[in-house]
């Protein structure tokens, strides 16, 4: 890496981070997956029953739900979070008067806490004084308004639209950065071909970009796997279990029916889940490419 | 009359290809503007309403505010614990920050200026963590933090916190550091500069933009972060702004005035820190994104 020669004393300026590493990650991060071979309660009486959890967590439709309804939020965010900010970035990618308004427009929830995000969508989504039943009674579409969060055949999906709302603006600065790096000249070449701008965007802006929008893909699909913070806030997983995912369900495992064993088992799936989405992700869409 | 008919025709299809020019650009601001207010509207009328009481709020939308009553502010400051949770999220990042930037610029150091066969390995290490999600650790981290009677306290979080940034900010001192022209060390310790002196007087001082960069982004992750401090912050008196807002939802949400107050009140700081540091925020994020 450096040049410098290695000598005994650059250890202790690694030391610091090694044991705060070691302790704060490695540490629970190897409890977890020890603890998840036991049936354990959190007090003394732990037994070991290899990857009895893990049987458990395969014929446990709560958690098998779970994970269908993160599949179908990493799906959405996918195609609505990225897909908008590819489209909003190569919107952008000439400079046009406006747009340092316009880029600082869209990143201004992307600063903002998930809980307090949670909470204005709370509001929003209030049947009473909410933004979107009011004006959806005010254009004369009154039938269409719902009690959102409390509507169990809507509620995922209004749990689902907030991250994207929130998150759509980090995405397009990220593929805005990746757009305007893009050589002028193969726009410039490709339209002296006659390619028109739908062209342009398939043949040019996509494939020059795969790599970047590959990492917002990966990006989106791990945040869906772990999403906790907007269910948890806004429905705490109701109404019933309508908008529980799997790491809501691991907290409440834990958390209130002290079931360490079997939350740890669910701690570990969720983990593996999300390595081997990316990994699989990432192979297989970089092998086609090639 | 004949005059014009020329002067007419020749003038139509110049209309009509400036038009066709043109309509792309229309289509783009229509998308552009449509976009800016679905993301600013909910904002603003957040904001409205933390002006108006509640039977103001029944009867009509407003996104700007009839009058200016701090009432809804008057109440939350007193009635919630959001006025404490700003103070205890304020010092827990702080204390996050400080602990942050104490370890990872030594290990950046040596791993950025020193070769030795296992740098590659450290750093892969380092890095694993990138990969597993935090709430999958979590609970395992309340166990320890039990073992060790962290529990209870407010700083202990600090450690974790630290811990979580810590990869991605090792990425970019590392990177950073990089940049940083090797022969100045060299030259350093020919002059009899020792190893400390080289990391503080020469390598922390010229990384100061790639500090403020990993400082920038942890501030964001920590003072936003709800679940590490809903497992590892119990008691009240410790609460974050995150966990306050979501507190007084449970508590008080019909009392929508008062509510879009807190909101108000806990996102402030952080548009504020925006509003100065837009560019460096904005390529901040960017940065940490694509390295993590």
């Amino acid at each position: 890496m450096g040049s410098l020669r290695f000598r005994p004393g650059v250890a202790l300026f690694m030391l610091p981070a090694f044991a705060l590493y070691s302790l704060f990650f490695i540490v629970p991060f190897l409890r977890t997956m020890y603890g998840s071979l036991f049936d354990w309660n959190g007090m003394e009486n732990a037994r070991f029953i290899g990857l009895g959890n893990y049987a458990q967590l395969a014929r446990d439709s709560l958690f098998l739900t779970g994970i269908g309804r993160v599949a179908l939020w990493a799906l959405l965010a996918i195609i609505f979070k990225v897909g908008t900010a590819l489209v909003l970035a190569s919107m952008l990618r000439l400079p046009i008067p406006g747009e340092r308004f316009f880029t600082g427009a869209f990143f201004v929830p992307v600063v903002i806490s998930s809980a307090a995000i949670s909470l204005m969508f709370t509001l929003l989504y209030d049947p009473d004084i909410g933004l979107i039943d009011v004006a959806l009674r005010g254009v004369g579409l009154g039938f269409l308004a719902h009690a959102w969060l409390s509507d169990e055949n809507l509620a995922l999906y209004a749990v689902i639209a907030v991250p994207i709302w929130h998150t759509i603006g980090y995405f397009f600065i990220i593929i805005l950065a990746a757009v305007r790096n893009v050589p002028a000249e193969l726009y410039e070449a490709a339209r002296i071909d006659g390619a028109g701008a739908r062209t342009l965007f398939t043949r040019i802006t996509v494939p020059c970009l795969w790599p970047v929008l590959q990492v917002c893909i990966i990006l989106a699909i791990t945040a869906a796997v772990k999403s906790f913070d907007y269910v948890f806030v806004m429905t705490k997983g109701g109404p019933g279990t309508a908008t529980e995912v799997p790491a809501t369900y691991l907290f409440r495992t834990i958390f209130t029916n002290l079931q360490l064993g079997y939350g740890t088992a669910m701690a570990s799936t969720i983990f593996l889940i999300a390595l081997v989405s990316t990994l699989a992700f990432r192979r297989l869409t970089t092998f086609r490419l090639d | 009359m004949h005059g014009l008919a020329p002067f007419a025709v020749g003038r139509r299809p110049r209309l009509v290809a400036r038009l066709r020019r043109l309509s792309p650009l229309v289509a783009v601001y229509v998308v552009l503007v449509i976009h800016s207010l679905l993301t600013l509207f909910p904002l603003v009328w957040v904001l409205s309403n933390s002006f108006r009481k509640n039977d103001a709020i029944l009867t009509s939308m407003r996104l700007i505010p009839e009058s200016l009553q701090l009432s809804n502010y008057v109440e939350m400051l007193h009635v919630t614990s959001i006025p404490l949770a700003f103070f205890n999220s304020f010092t827990i990042t702080l204390a996050s920050l400080a602990l942050l930037v104490a370890v990872a610029l030594p290990l950046s150091f040596a791993l950025s200026r020193f070769r030795f066969r296992f740098a590659n390995w450290v750093f892969m290490f380092f890095a694993a963590a990138v990969l597993v999600p935090s709430v999958s650790v979590l609970p395992m981290t309340f166990r320890l933090f039990a073992d060790l009677g962290l529990l209870g306290t407010k700083y202990g979080i600090a450690f974790v916190y630290a811990t979580e940034q810590l990869p991605v900010s090792v990425f970019l001192l590392v990177t950073f550091m990089r940049a940083i022209p090797q022969e100045l060390d060299e030259a350093a310790l020919i002059d009899g500069c020792g190893l400390w002196d080289l990391f503080l007087r020469v390598v922390v001082p010229l990384s100061r933009n790639g500090i403020v960069t990993i400082l920038i982004l942890a501030f964001v992750a920590v003072w936003n972060d709800y679940l590490t401090a809903l497992v590892l912050l119990p008691d009240q008196e410790n609460q974050t702004l995150s966990l306050a807002l979501a507190y007084a939802k449970d508590e008080y949400f019909v009392n929508y005035g008062m509510m879009s107050s807190a909101i108000v009140f806990a996102v402030t700081p952080m548009l504020i820190v925006y509003l100065f540091l837009k560019d460096r925020l904005i390529s901040g994020m960017a940065a940490g994104a694509v390295k993590g």
